[in-house]
């Protein structure tokens, strides 16, 4: 998987979205962001301290934090930055055609404080959030590189 | 709404939903519900009571939030603008004279900031809300 730093690159017409629940909204990731993705009880031991999703879209608050085996791993990379973060259990990948894309409405963009909310898109009659998590990493991940499994947690990161 | 009768001006009234499926974004202000799909159209709605000041805003917000969707949200299009409002249900469409409508002197607090004025509708005071002061107040809150 490539690191785009755009979440729909322009030339392209169709991208793979990773779709999940959380606090009874769906939200989606571009998937060629994520290096890797370990489903529940599939994937290796991290070393790495994950960062919940709830913690990215509030800050330092808990909500709907996944936790116990219900919990899907997403290694993301961006630029010389990694994170690994912990989303609920049940994901799905989609094709996303971009036409299906829309910006967060002009009146919701002027009150929302989350900086990582990247768009909506409209799927199977509801709506899906769409969440920038690249540019939450190259503000908060950690600096060691992907792979070596030392080094600082996110959550270290934030707390220095 | 919380016991006060409302109304608004028909013109920028674009249409009103029962039960629309409303997606809540994180990190917004209490007086936004969510959006919603509306023909094509991406839509965010907003918690009339909370901008007047007729309900509590420090319910705990997920919960608050969805108990709303299962009410009728009145989606309006005014100065380029298009958002819906959440109000406890529709009571129908009335035609009122110019000279009905006063100037408001029931309504006090944060509700009489968005009146125009207000008018007797079958021996009980509607109040007319200003869309404009609405709108501002939704969008700056």
């Amino acid at each position: 998987m490539n690191s785009n730093t755009s979440l729909l690159p322009a030339d392209v017409d169709t991208t793979s979205l990773l779709l999940f629940h959380a606090h009874e909204s769906v939200f989606g990731i571009d998937a060629s962001t994520i290096q890797q993705i370990h489903f529940p009880g599939t994937g290796p031991p991290l070393e790495a301290t994950p960062t919940p999703f709830s913690q990215i879209l509030l800050g330092a608050g808990t909500w709907d934090d996944p936790t116990g085996d219900d919990v899907t791993l997403l290694e993301v990379s961006a630029e010389d930055r990694h994170a690994v973060i912990a989303v609920n259990g049940n994901v799905e990948i989609r094709d996303l055609e971009s036409q299906q894309l829309q910006p967060l409405p002009k009146l919701v963009g002027e009150t929302a404080s989350c900086d990582y909310l990247d768009g909506l898109v409209s799927m199977d009659g509801g709506l899906v959030l769409l969440v920038d998590l690249q540019r939450w990493v190259r503000a908060h991940g950690m600096d060691d590189p992907h792979g070596s499994g030392e080094g600082p947690s996110a959550h270290d990161e934030e707390d220095r | 709404m919380g016991g006060v009768v409302l109304s608004l001006p028909v013109e920028p009234v674009e249409e009103i939903l029962d039960d629309v499926a409303i997606t809540t974004i994180p990190s917004t202000p209490p007086h936004i519900v969510g959006v919603a799909h509306v023909r094509g159209r991406i839509v965010t709605l907003f918690k009339l009571g909370t901008i007047l000041g007729l309900d509590s805003a420090s319910q705990p917000r997920p919960n608050d939030r969805h108990s709303l969707g299962a009410g009728r949200s009145i989606i309006i299009f005014h100065t380029g603008m298009r958002a819906g409002f959440t109000v406890d249900s529709v009571m129908g469409i009335d035609a009122v004279a110019a000279e009905a409508i006063v100037d408001v002197q029931s309504a006090r607090g944060t509700l009489a900031k968005f009146l125009r004025g207000e008018w007797d509708r079958d021996g009980r005071t509607a109040c007319l809300l200003d869309i404009d002061k609405l709108l501002t107040a939704a969008r700056t809150r």
